[in-house]
């Protein structure tokens, strides 16, 4: 079962699937292993500088600034789209 | 007090032996990533097409002018590596003692110091160089004898930070100026979340043998403590981050090479380095702090 965000509509679709592929790229996993609700932090391969790197990832794409709180206790899949889209919101043109 | 590696933990391990063996390992193996003084610590950018030999250079330039180091400046230089800040300063004219626990290191100074200072040409240095062995905690030096000191990214793998700047500050005369960069971990709050994560682990034990990232709110407590005046901060993060790139694609280059001398230790060192790169600015920070000497 593929990475389903909670909240569904396309742009939210399209920063999912953005996340999903930066986090399996970065950690080289298959989507297929990642769920939205999923904690991040229990996936095989994962310690706490690859994370650091899937963020400063996110954040490069994105051209935003995650909170630290984010960037250093995110959980799951789901908390990253949802603080992706409202920070990309904010600083839509 | 972080439940972190802590510097003051009763169970700090010596750290003299235990960070030899990376700094001990033949200096060969670092030539064979880093820049032709082998200054291993961050270089200084200025241009985007800066070489990291341009970087280094200016760096050292910037480490002499902060510590206001000319012709027969008497300089002590903890913890100085292959001696790209000794040899530059001794060119400069200035009389200056390493200390490093190294042996490979101290005999790599000795023979590069006679072709630095022989002939005292254009650069016009008369300046002399000494090089002790050993713990700079071990050593017997005069009180109030240098002009400046300097602990770029040495102290780091002292465990009695206090101790070693209340010990600066009493081996500087009056108006002697200190430079100190170092690795720190961003916050207390990322200090005690990181310093033992695995990956931080590796380079600190597998790595370097020792060594304590403390925040720099740590240092700019035991320089007030031990008497000095701060006259400055730089923030060198990205610079590190430059840096790291080109020693990382340098290290990169001469796979063949450095594991002929040391077989793995190329993947040894990349790993090292992307953790280092992945860290700036989001767990740790690069900072020089200057300070004075002024009572």
């Amino acid at each position: 079962m593929g990475a389903q965000p909670s909240v569904n509509d396309a742009e939210t679709a399209e920063i999912a699937a953005t996340i999903t592929k930066i986090i399996c790229d970065s950690l080289q996993i298959s989507p297929a292993t990642l769920a939205a609700t999923q904690n991040l932090r229990q996936l095989e391969k994962v310690d706490s500088i690859n994370l650091v790197r899937v963020m400063a990832r996110i954040e490069d794409h994105f051209d935003i600034e995650l909170e630290d709180d984010l960037v250093f206790e995110v959980t799951t899949l789901d908390e990253l789209v949802v603080a992706v889209r409202q920070l990309s919101r904010r600083t839509a043109p | 007090m972080s439940s972190g590696a802590g510097e003051r933990g009763g169970a700090a391990p010596v750290a003299p032996d235990a960070s030899n063996h990376h700094y001990d390992l033949p200096p060969r193996i670092f030539e064979l990533f880093l820049d032709e003084s082998l200054k291993y610590s961050v270089g200084l950018f200025e241009r985007p097409d800066d070489t990291l030999e341009a970087a280094q250079l200016r760096k050292l330039d910037f480490i002499a002018r902060e510590l206001r180091a000319g012709p027969g400046t008497r300089v002590l230089d903890v913890g100085c590596g292959w001696g790209s800040l000794v040899g530059f300063l001794a060119r400069r004219g200035c009389r200056v003692t390493g200390i490093t626990p190294s042996p490979r290191q101290a005999e790599h100074i000795e023979r590069r110091s006679r072709e630095a200072l022989e002939p005292r040409g254009a650069a016009g240095g008369a300046g002399d160089i000494t090089v002790l062995r050993g713990a700079f905690e071990d050593q017997v030096l005069p009180e109030g004898s240098f002009d400046a000191i300097s602990f770029v990214g040495s102290i780091v793998h002292l465990p009695d930070k206090a101790a070693a700047l209340a010990r600066a500050h009493r081996l500087l005369a009056h108006h002697g100026r200190l430079y100190l960069s170092e690795t720190c971990f961003r916050s207390e709050k990322r200090y005690a979340q990181f310093s033992t994560s695995a990956e931080f682990g590796f380079i600190r034990d597998e790595i370097f043998g020792w060594g304590d990232c403390v925040p720099v709110s740590r240092y700019v407590a035991h320089l007030e403590t031990a008497g000095f005046s701060l006259a400055g901060m730089v923030d060198l993060t990205a610079n590190y981050r430059r840096t790291i790139e080109e020693w990382r694609r340098r290290a990169e280059r001469n796979r063949t090479a450095i594991d002929e001398i040391c077989p793995g230790y190329t993947d040894r060192l990349l790993r090292y380095f992307d953790i280092c790169n992945a860290s700036w600015g989001f767990t740790t920070k690069q900072y020089a702090l200057i300070a004075v000497r002024e009572r």
